[in-house]
């Protein structure tokens, strides 16, 4: 199973990315999940790549489902006709692994985060802190730190044992939330082309309705 | 006539404007224009029985082109849904080529309170 996501504005100019990253995601699949709970606009273009990748799915054997639609898309596809085209999902939303904290805009002051403020010698604390039991598979790693800085037991830490360490690329699998989020007003800015027209218009009847 | 967000539209009769707007112009930049942004779009309002929004560009004119739509109810392709989702969420659609311009006009049915 995998599993993408898609945020912001889906619309032509996201037409081919999207399509992209979707078909990309369907090779192999035999079922292809798409978070659309962040997604605030979409139209007809957006919907092309998604009616696109379900044909897709079909022909190859595999399941699109689309997973917490947001209100916004749920009213184009109904207004599309395309409510009962797919498969949709509520699953519980879980918070992406890189996702950032909010933490609001209190100040904090350093007396605030506990003890911080006696820290005169970094390397004592962190003598004093000594125990990493706390990390659970790093217990291994008998850290210390003497007058050179940290360092590790030579002997616990072996580093050829990180060769068995497991592959920590990315997969397809992981819910990727885009950061980059486009734009919320999906009309193209069309601004400086109507300025420099409005002044040709002058004489259009049209210009003076 | 009222500035158009003084019009008290619904949300979802605010999105679907939105959308059919969208579609409009995604269309002209996309045929009239080539896809290649920059080219002048004149966007005229006027609000009569219904609200009309009128988009003059200045492509390439099209004498003999008329709008296709295939009703979306049986549209089983992946594309082809913006000129019949614009047909859908509007009262009028009239594609006008002139000799020096096309204009595309959409009309809205106005908010209950207004109309």
């Amino acid at each position: 199973m995998i599993r993408v996501a898609f945020d912001g504005v889906v619309d032509m100019d996201r037409h081919d990315e999207v399509r992209g990253r979707l078909l990309s995601a369907l090779q192999g699949a035999d079922e292809l999940r798409v978070n659309l709970s962040e997604v605030s606009y979409i139209d007809s273009s957006g919907l092309s790549a998604l009616i696109e990748t379900n044909q897709q799915a079909e022909a190859q054997g595999a399941r699109l489902v689309l997973e917490n639609v947001s209100e916004a898309v749920k009213r184009v596809m109904v207004v599309s006709c395309l409510d009962g085209l797919f498969t949709y999902e509520q699953v519980e939303q879980t918070a992406p692994a890189d996702a950032s904290i909010d933490i609001g805009s209190a100040d904090l002051e350093l007396d605030d985060l506990g003890g911080l403020d006696s820290l005169d010698d970094p390397a004592d604390s962190l003598e004093d802190a000594g125990e990493l039991d706390d990390f659970g598979d790093l217990d291994d790693l008998d850290l210390s730190l003497d007058d050179e800085g940290l360092e590790s037991d030579a002997e616990s830490a072996d580093l050829d044992e990180l060769d068995a360490l497991p592959d920590l690329e990315p997969s397809a699998e992981d819910v990727i939330p885009e950061t980059d989020a486009a734009p919320i007003n999906p009309i193209p800015d069309q601004s400086a082309g109507l300025s420099d027209s409005i002044d040709d218009y002058d004489d259009d009847p049209l210009n003076q309705l | 006539m009222a500035a158009l967000g003084e019009l008290p539209y619904s949300s979802d009769e605010r999105n679907d404007i939105q959308l059919a707007v969208a579609e409009c112009v995604q269309n002209i930049v996309r045929h009239a224009y080539a896809g290649k942004a920059g080219g002048p779009v004149l966007v005229m309002l006027e609000q009569s029985e219904v609200l009309k929004m009128r988009f003059e560009d200045r492509g390439p004119v099209r004498l003999d082109w008329k709008p296709s739509i295939v009703p979306l109810e049986q549209n089983q392709t992946a594309g082809g849904r913006g000129l019949a989702l614009i047909d859908r969420l509007t009262v009028e659609f009239d594609y006008q080529p002139t000799e020096r311009s096309t204009v595309t006009t959409l009309g809205f049915a106005l908010p209950k309170e207004t109309a």
